[in-house]
């Protein structure tokens, strides 16, 4: 039984202010920039992974600095003696790792159930994305006690965690095989989900340095350790040389779209439905388009029964499809900008996600822009304008404004683009 | 309990002058001293015996089996060291030490508790059981280090200069220790303080530069070189100089 050995991390009160250390330094990425995670369960889940940017160096000097207090205390001598050497000297590691892998799922249950509290779709059975994080974690662990076993001095504490930090920093920005990456998506992971070979191998490559990292560290006791640390320990680090190939340059893709979607929609007219895992603005931009589009219905024109959150790269010519912008998807509540802007596109046509830009028509931009304009001045949100090209037509009563709104909606609905036209006075 | 060492060369760095160099050597059960000037390569060959320190070349059997085999398991678990200058985590209890070093040294927890007694007992700390370990004296320190050592109950005992730093209550204290213990074990106790050596072993090594220089019985070697006096300590001087 190995046990999680906690000789060398102090005494209870120690343990949980190292606990404490661990758990605040984590959350300093997962608390920054307006915690855009609370708007979805997989980013809230994402994002307690991403503790371990500065977690993982905290730990690696936690680490660093038992085995420098080991080394300096003779007790290695012992091992030599010890039914299982090598156990006897990666338990304080496996000690240091148990205590910071503790903090990682503390903050990953924290980010997750706030999240579900304030009414995100859980998925719990993506759980799975936290031993990955947590191998590389060992390896940031094991790295930590390599420079403490072999500087034998307490200044290198401060060193490690700084090593480990910039090992990160370079496997982020590509230097280094993509291991140390671990969470930190920017996008709302709507209609997506974890690319579960990345994180195999991520984890594999984790393992397997950390195996490695420990080996050199007391290499004389892992020599004389037993047929199966050696064998399990070589076949992790081969292991880890053929994943870090894999998880090289662009290679470490970490997130795909998902196979099938679900929606959870607001009834009405129009209905409004967003992606299960992005639902938190949804009573508030189903409220506002409905506001708006009582302006569209007195003009006559024609809504389409229900709008949907878009799936990026899938046009659906059939529904109205909200035009958000992510932090709009993962915000509580949005702008009327955003209502109107949704309202403006009542089908998702195939030449918004054209790759060849003459698919649209330039003429677009404008009506777009007029369009989402008018429902803002209808709204008393905007004021029309009373200079430029379309001034007499913004001056024109609201009626007569209605032919024009009404023809260009119908055209939109029907992804006929080429027949928008600018609206005239004369309309 | 018997080791054997058969032409044993460490060396810290390559092109140096080995730390220790010992062509044959036996050791039998009982108290044996290892005496030397610092520097002799005591520290070595202990650390050599407790299967610390892999010779460069030579073998060292312990009744009769390679302690540096491959599958020494066995082997090892018949040794109880006890390093010159081992520091437990002050935060710990005298049992908590001695339950960690059970752990280490695989004894089953059903019986790590009575050995911990026992150990605890041997070196008369009892009454400072549930003391922190940084609380404790220095010769307290040393008597904690010892029941460590023997907690493993072990056949080979290697002492690394027990009663150095000691005050000379806590070293007698110490030397009854190591007298009443096992005859059947084979106890090697380093020293630079002949007093301590002569009171304690029935036979001597010493050690000079790397290499053994006298090995015999304590009494014949403090009768023969003790001069009038029957000084262990002359004993020792005289022998260090005609080498």
């Amino acid at each position: 039984m190995i046990g999680l050995r906690t000789e060398w991390l102090g005494p209870p009160r120690v343990r949980a202010a190292l606990l404490a250390a661990l758990v605040g330094a984590g959350l300093v990425p997962v608390l920054d920039r307006d915690m855009p995670w609370l708007g979805s369960w997989k980013v809230a889940l994402d994002q307690g992974t991403f503790s371990i940017t500065t977690l993982g160096p905290v730990a690696a000097g936690i680490a660093c600095s038992v085995y420098v207090r080991i080394r300096r205390s003779e007790v290695p001598e012992l091992l030599a003696q010890a039914r299982r050497p090598w156990l006897g000297w990666l338990a304080p590691g496996i000690g240091v790792w148990g205590l910071a892998s503790l903090a990682v799922v503390l903050i990953c249950a924290f980010t997750t159930t706030v999240t579900w509290a304030i009414g995100a779709h859980a998925y719990p059975d993506l759980f799975w994305v936290v031993p990955p994080a947590l191998a590389v974690l060992a390896a940031e662990v094991a790295i930590g006690a390599l420079i403490g076993s072999q500087v034998q001095h307490h200044w290198a504490t401060p060193w490690a965690a700084v090593i480990v930090f910039m090992v990160y920093i370079l496997s982020s920005v590509g230097v280094l095989p993509g291991v140390f990456r671990t969470g930190g998506v920017t996008g709302t992971l709507a209609g997506q989900t974890f690319h579960a070979p990345t994180f195999a191998w991520q984890a594999l490559a984790g393992v397997g340095l950390a195996g490695g990292a420990m080996a050199l560290s007391r290499w004389e006791l892992f020599r004389v350790s037993g047929p199966v640390s050696r064998g399990a320990t070589g076949l992790a680090l081969v292991g880890a040389v053929v994943a870090m190939f894999q998880l090289r340059g662009d290679s470490d893709e970490r997130y795909v779209f998902a196979a099938t979607v679900q929606y959870e929609c607001r009834e009405g007219e129009p209905t409004v439905c967003m992606l299960l895992e992005t639902t938190r603005p949804l009573d508030d931009l189903s409220a506002k388009m409905r506001s708006l589009s009582d302006h569209l219905e007195a003009a006559g024109a024609q809504l389409p029964e229900q709008f949907r959150q878009r799936v990026p790269g899938e046009p659906d010519p059939h529904h109205g499809f909200l035009r958000m912008r992510g932090d709009a998807v993962l915000a509580a509540t949005v702008d009327y900008l955003t209502a109107a802007e949704s309202l403006a596109q009542p089908a998702g046509c195939s030449a918004y996600s054209s790759d060849d830009p003459r698919v649209l028509p330039e003429v677009w931009f404008t009506v777009d822009d007029v369009l989402v304009r008018w429902l803002l001045v209808q709204e008393g949100h905007e004021t029309a304008p009373s200079d430029g090209a379309l001034a007499d037509w913004w001056a024109l009563p609201r009626a007569r404004q209605w032919p024009w709104v009404r023809a260009t909606y119908d055209a939109l609905r029907d992804c006929r683009l080429h027949a928008l036209r600018l609206p005239t006075s004369a309309s | 309990m018997s080791v054997v060492l058969s032409g044993i060369q460490c060396t810290y760095r390559i092109g140096d002058r080995p730390a220790v160099s010992i062509e044959s050597l036996e050791l039998t059960a009982g108290p044996v001293g290892l005496v030397g000037v610092n520097g002799a390569g005591k520290s070595t060959l202990l650390r050599t015996l407790a299967g610390a320190r892999r010779p460069q070349a030579g073998s060292v059997t312990l009744g009769g089996e390679e302690l540096y085999h491959r599958h020494r398991r066995t082997v090892v678990q018949q040794i109880g060291y006890m390093p010159q200058e081992i520091q437990f985590p002050a935060e710990l209890r005298v049992t908590q030490v001695l339950a960690y070093v059970c752990w280490l040294r695989g004894i089953p927890s059903r019986t790590a508790k009575a050995r911990t007694a026992g150990a605890i007992e041997a070196v008369g700390l009892t009454d400072r059981a549930g003391q922190l370990t940084g609380q404790l004296s220095g010769g307290m320190r040393r008597r904690l280090a010892l029941a460590a050592a023997l907690v493993s109950e072990p056949r080979l005992l290697l002492l690394d200069e027990p009663t150095t730093g000691l005050d000379p209550e806590q070293r007698a204290g110490v030397r009854a220790i190591i007298s009443n213990l096992d005859q059947e074990c084979l106890t090697v106790m380093s020293s630079h303080v002949m007093e301590d050596v002569a009171s304690v072993t029935a036979r001597i090594v010493v050690l000079h530069e790397g290499s053994v220089i006298y090995h015999g019985d304590t009494p014949a070697f403090v009768e023969e070189r003790g001069g009038p006096g029957r000084s262990a300590e002359h004993a020792f001087l005289s022998t260090i100089a005609g080498s």
